[in-house]
């Protein structure tokens, strides 16, 4: 499952922005905010997914400006694509990674991305970002 | 399950459930724009702890804590497996 949604995030954003050159400013902002130009060579596709992720959940937020709910869910994930066998059944998993699985919702839509521990602050930072500045524009109404 | 009335306590038991645990524990933060709510949950299917709050300084704990789990979650010194041992 965890597969099939990663793919997904990587077709959504494979549609829309085919070129390096069309991400929009959030991205850009966000590169600029975690302090690691490297990733503007997207070399890894996992780090592209990240970004994508983030603005996939500035969409969310906005979307749910009026009504509705967002949910930010954390969970512990080893690298694990095949679901645990009964007990009395023997397994050979040893799980190999120490990922973070994250994932949005907001209504309909569901976004999901493995968060890698260097990745992190990247993330946080996108998410602090967005929840202050809902929070701010409430205080202010 | 009721929600906690005071944050340090809650912070405590997320983390000392999460630590039971690590596989099971989901980290759920909720957040409602219209109504001006958060809410952050971490429950592992049995237990379910929740906080709400529509403070906008709450916002800062409630990352602090999401970073701390976060963190556990990514980090390379796994409490031994209890998956494995059930």
């Amino acid at each position: 499952m965890m597969t099939y949604c990663r793919n997904f995030t990587i077709y959504i954003f494979q549609s829309k922005f085919t070129t390096e050159k069309s991400f929009n400013p959030f991205i850009l902002s966000c590169l600029e905010l975690c302090g690691c130009p490297e990733i503007l060579g997207f070399a890894h596709s996992q780090q592209c997914v990240c970004f994508q992720f983030l603005t996939e959940l500035t969409r969310l937020f906005q979307k749910c400006r009026s009504n509705g709910s967002i949910l930010i869910t954390l969970k512990k994930y080893d690298g694990r694509t095949k679901p645990v066998p009964r007990k009395g059944y023997s397994e050979s998993f040893e799980p190999v990674d120490n990922k973070c699985l994250l994932r949005a919702s907001g209504g309909k839509r569901k976004i999901s991305t493995v968060a890698y521990s260097n990745l992190l602050r990247a993330h946080m930072d996108g998410l602090k970002k967005k929840d202050k500045k809902s929070k701010k524009t409430k205080a202010t109404q | 399950m009721p929600y906690f009335q005071t944050w340090e306590e809650f912070a405590r038991a997320a983390e000392k459930l999460y630590l039971t645990d690590p596989m099971k524990v989901r980290v759920v933060l909720k957040y409602r724009h219209c109504d001006g709510n958060l809410c952050m949950k971490v429950t592992d299917d049995a237990v379910c702890l929740q906080y709400k709050t529509d403070q906008a300084q709450d916002v800062k704990k409630l990352e602090k804590l999401q970073g701390k789990l976060m963190r556990l979650m990514v980090s390379k010194e796994t409490h031994s497996g209890p998956m494995e041992t059930d």
